[in-house]
């Protein structure tokens, strides 16, 4: 079933965050780009997970080699020729998706951020339609493994992360956080985390956002003052730390802003961590006198040298993952013989849903516009997903255990699956 | 019995300079108390033997350039131990201090013994001590100063690690540069004021010129110094500029230093 599966994408270790934020999308570019690529011939599933650190497809079809072109050109057509990917397919797209979601591909391994992103995009493409059973049982899978990891290597102990570097940065730089004032541009996580590390420090913080609204929530959970975006050029007069991570198309501070800022603030040293993919922050920013940049790839050798103290929990890290995907190899074979009957309950269920939701558009629903009929579509496709989940599970824990004939013969009767189906199509036949 | 003091303190200073360096580099997390603890023995040896030439040869703080030099890595050296013993990561100006106090240390005794300055009674003294004190605050200004371009070098190539977590913090060295600058220029004024009327009094008592170049870099020192201070206030140098500004007065002072060694310590 995974041999089918293809990872394809590029991270903080193999391109700069240059090029990775040419491929930077937020959710709503997600569930499009998802929707994209299983409209492409050969693409069977689909899910984009895209951090500040990775783009990666995660993708499924019969034929690896033509599901792995379909996906670099989806990706080469997004940004540019000239971009290089890794490639990862069957037993090793299983190791790589199960290594990312236990934080160990991670810049800081051990951080918790991955394991939230990767439920995000996984959510994503079951809302668009992307997420079937093979990338359904791989990530399901690989969220156990991130657990066992986290609860049983100890990984997450002691972590150096992006908050505390930035942290001990602007202490580096300012000494003493307690008069200082630090203007969050954007509300992203990293950014709330670097502000919570920095608020315990002492410092005061301001908060501007596109959204007033949000940047007012997040001022009054964390006792800041909230500020619209347009008020930037006077912030940038009063701040000392600025943490970027607004999710922008182009760089929200320039330099001649930050220079024209210098000027107001009579040399006094300034400070710009841009966690943002795409950057927020023209890089020329940190050519300026006592100005100083630093962006997610610059806290790079802070935070690995830091997380070297954890290569134990790492090593024993990497060998439950292996642990688990011998494990999972095995229950696949298992698997294979409940497969068939699977497949079948699936497409039954599908073949009415789609019946029902074609009568349903063509008639009294007939009114409605493209959109909203896809995310009916989406809708019925999650309630198919989700109805058929408990049975599908118990199926393969019985295929598993050795002993799951009598379920498989029980479920193809209960459901009719060596019946004529709707669509005129017959089940896949399995005793 | 006072060379012995001499070779101690001499010694004492490279040790100091030594486990700094060696502190910064990341060897040890040890160091920092033993390269203080060797400051201050330099301290002692090099403070017994000035004491010693005070009271042995009538030789004091005020008796020549020799033993002006002497003091002024004496003075310098005790405020980086006071520095390096409140601040914690002030420690690291060991490393800065050390070799200057051990430059001006040997360079103290390839000048000219003799007692030359046409001053006397308490101008001399006050001329003189204004001089030490000010020319010593400036080498505490001068090593915080290059450690402040340090820091912010590993800052700019994004080296969080070693040297610039045992650093102090660039807005405390930037801080503390400013201060030392302007605790050197109100004693420096005095210090020219009294040297202008010494200079005055030969002026009319032996005919000698009002103005010598020696006069002149002291006044360019002033002048470099102040035009630091002044722009920070006006223009908002700060960091970086302040740092440099400070290297190039104190490179200034340097040259007074090793003008009237070259040529005699007269007027």
């Amino acid at each position: 079933m995974s041999n089918g599966l293809v990872v394809v994408g590029l991270n903080h270790r193999t391109a700069a965050v240059e090029q990775r934020e040419k491929l930077a999308v937020n959710a709503d570019g997600a569930d499009a780009a998802v929707r994209e690529l299983v409209a492409m011939e050969g693409v069977r599933e689909a899910m984009v997970l895209a951090t500040c650190n990775r783009v990666e497809v995660y993708a499924v079809g019969d034929d690896a080699a033509k599901v792995a072109g379909a996906v670099r050109r989806h990706l080469h057509e997004r940004g540019g020729a000239s971009i290089a990917f890794y490639e990862h397919r069957g037993e090793e797209a299983v190791r790589h998706a199960f290594r990312v979601s236990s934080s160990l591909d991670s810049l800081v391994v051990g951080e918790p951020q991955i394991l939230g992103q990767i439920k995000d995009a996984v959510a994503s493409a079951r809302t668009a339609g992307g997420l079937r059973v093979t990338l359904d049982r791989v990530m399901s899978r690989a969220f156990q493994v991130a657990k066992r990891v986290r609860t049983e290597t100890g990984i997450a102990e002691g972590q150096v992360s992006v908050a505390s570097v930035a942290a001990d940065l602007a202490r580096g730089i300012f000494g003493e956080l307690r008069e200082r004032k630090v203007l969050l541009v954007g509300a992203g996580k990293m950014a709330l985390a670097a502000a919570r590390t920095l608020a315990r420090a002492g410092a005061t913080l301001l908060v501007a956002n596109r959204s007033f609204e949000r940047a007012a929530a997040l001022a009054q959970e964390h006792g800041a003052t909230p500020h619209p975006l347009t008020d930037l050029p006077m912030l940038l007069q009063h701040a000392d730390v600025v943490v970027a991570s607004a999710a922008a198309p182009s760089y929200l501070l320039t330099k001649h802003d930050v220079s024209v800022a210098m000027k107001a603030r009579r040399g006094r040293g300034l400070f710009f961590i841009d966690i943002a993919v795409p950057r927020n922050i023209e890089p020329a920013v940190g050519d300026l006198d006592s100005v100083y940049l630093y962006n997610v790839d610059d806290l790079e050798q802070a935070v690995a040298e830091g997380s070297s103290g954890r290569a134990v929990a790492t090593e024993r890290a990497e060998k439950l993952v292996a642990e688990e995907l011998s494990a999972f190899k095995s229950e696949e074979s298992a698997q294979k013989g409940a497969g068939p009957t699977i497949v079948a309950m699936r497409e039954r269920y599908r073949e009415v849903a789609t019946a029902e939701l074609e009568r349903s558009l063509g008639g009294k629903l007939k009114h409605l516009g493209p959109d909203d009929r896809a995310a009916l579509e989406a809708m019925l496709d999650a309630l198919t997903n989700k109805l058929l989940h408990p049975p599908t599970a118990a199926l393969r824990q019985a295929a598993a255990g050795g002993g799951g004939d009598a379920l498989l013969l029980a479920t193809r009767t209960l459901f009719a699956l060596d019946a004529e189906s709707g669509g005129g199509r017959k089940a896949g036949g399995h005793r | 019995m006072g060379q012995w003091f001499l070779a101690i303190a001499a010694a004492f200073y490279v040790l100091a300079a030594v486990f700094g360096l060696a502190y910064l580099a990341g060897t040890s997390e040890r160091l920092p108390r033993t390269a203080m603890l060797t400051l201050a023995g330099a301290v002692l040896a090099h403070a017994v033997h000035d004491g010693a030439r005070w009271v042995g040869a009538g030789l004091g703080p005020f008796a020549g350039l020799r033993e002006a030099i002497s003091s002024i890595a004496l003075v310098a050296a005790v405020g980086s131990l006071v520095l390096g013993w409140t601040q914690p990561r002030m420690v690291t100006l060991v490393a800065f201090v050390g070799p200057v106090a051990l430059v001006l240390l040997l360079a103290s005794f390839g000048v000219d013994a003799r007692p030359a300055s046409p001053l006397s009674g308490a101008l001399l003294g006050v001329h003189i001590a204004s001089t030490i004190l000010a020319t010593a605050a400036f080498t505490v200004a001068f090593a915080l100063a290059a450690a402040y371009l340090v820091q912010e070098r590993q800052v700019r190539m994004k080296r969080l690690r070693g040297v610039f977590q045992r650093l102090p913090p660039l807005a405390v060295l930037d801080v503390a540069t400013t201060r030392s600058v302007a605790l050197g220029l109100a004693p420096l004024t005095v210090g020219i004021v009294t040297g202008v009327l010494a200079g005055l009094r030969e002026a009319l008592e032996h005919g000698a010129p009002i103005v010598s170049w020696r006069h002149i870099l002291a006044v360019a020192v002033w002048v470099v110094f102040a035009v630091v201070m002044l722009l920070r206030v006006l223009a908002g140098w700060r960091g970086r500029r302040t740092a440099m500004g400070t290297l190039v007065g104190y490179a200034t002072a340097l040259v007074v230093i090793a003008g009237y060694a070259l040529r005699g310590s007269g007027p």
